[in-house]
């Protein structure tokens, strides 16, 4: 059976406005002379640990409606894999240190960010289990 | 930012979301659409900018495909969700399910296979 509709404006609406997040949080925070591609780290260690909170605290009280707006469209937008992995192809040539140093902090901090924010969400009162 | 980015953006979340609900029907499971639009989105945007452009068209593409379209495309938080709750669906309904084998195969895996296709990409780009 195919989506309703409404979902579908609803990842259309949230992911306008998680790409537009993560737009400012490139302008808000400098790559700098070093290379290090701080505001992907920014916006993926954030969005794993709001999408950690988001699943757990949304995803049974929640219509599918609202998940799909903030957990599919806001937060699978505000992140990027794309531009993380390519930022790590790119560096490697030159700084190649530091691609490897991006990597491994996008991966852990990441998983950490994840694990806490569903953590989080399990303890406080009014989580859905 | 510019009205064409946060457009492009929000087409593809929705592309992904199209993808992603059509295999969970499939799989029962969320994490084999997110290996689809980030293994495809990262052999694109590295294709892209392997490309040999000029340099207000480069510009141009970055945003729009790269910030945008492929931005809104692949995901982050999906896949580390997937990894530590095992499936970024079922995370809700019970305490996160982590199994340390499986958080380090999706996130190696997807790790490498990742830098992979952007490399492949990338050297698509640049013999194009």
């Amino acid at each position: 059976m195919p989506e309703p509709l409404q979902r579908r404006l609803a990842v259309l609406a949230g992911g306008a406005a998680g790409t537009a997040l993560r737009a400012a949080v490139a302008v808000a925070v400098p790559v700098g002379t070093s290379g290090f591609p701080w505001p992907t780290l920014a916006v993926n260690v954030t969005g794993a640990a709001a999408l950690g909170i988001v699943v757990v605290r949304l995803g049974r009280r929640a219509s599918g409606t609202v998940v799909a707006a903030v957990g599919t469209g806001v937060l699978g937008s505000y992140t990027t894999f794309a531009t993380f992995a390519v930022e790590v192809v790119q560096l490697w040539p030159h700084l190649p240190a530091t691609a490897v140093s991006y990597g491994l902090a996008s991966v852990v901090l990441g998983v950490a960010a994840a694990w806490a924010g569903v953590r989080l969400a399990e303890r406080r009162p009014g989580a859905t289990a | 930012m510019s009205v064409a980015v946060v457009v492009l953006g929000a087409l593809g979340a929705l592309a992904r979301a199209e993808i992603g609900w059509a295999l969970q029907r499939r799989t029962g499971a969320t994490r084999t659409g997110t290996w689809v639009v980030n293994l495809t989105g990262a052999t694109a945007l590295g294709a892209v900018l392997g490309l040999t452009l000029p340099d207000g068209i480069r510009a141009a593409a970055t945003d729009l495909l790269g910030v945008g379209f492929l931005g809104g495309f692949t995901t982050f938080s999906t896949w580390m969700v997937e990894a530590v709750a095992g499936d970024a669906a079922t995370a809700a309904t019970g305490p996160p399910r982590l199994q340390v084998r499986d958080l380090a195969a999706h996130v190696g895996g997807m790790l490498v296979a990742g830098l992979a296709a952007a490399a492949f990409g990338w050297w698509l780009g640049s013999v194009a």
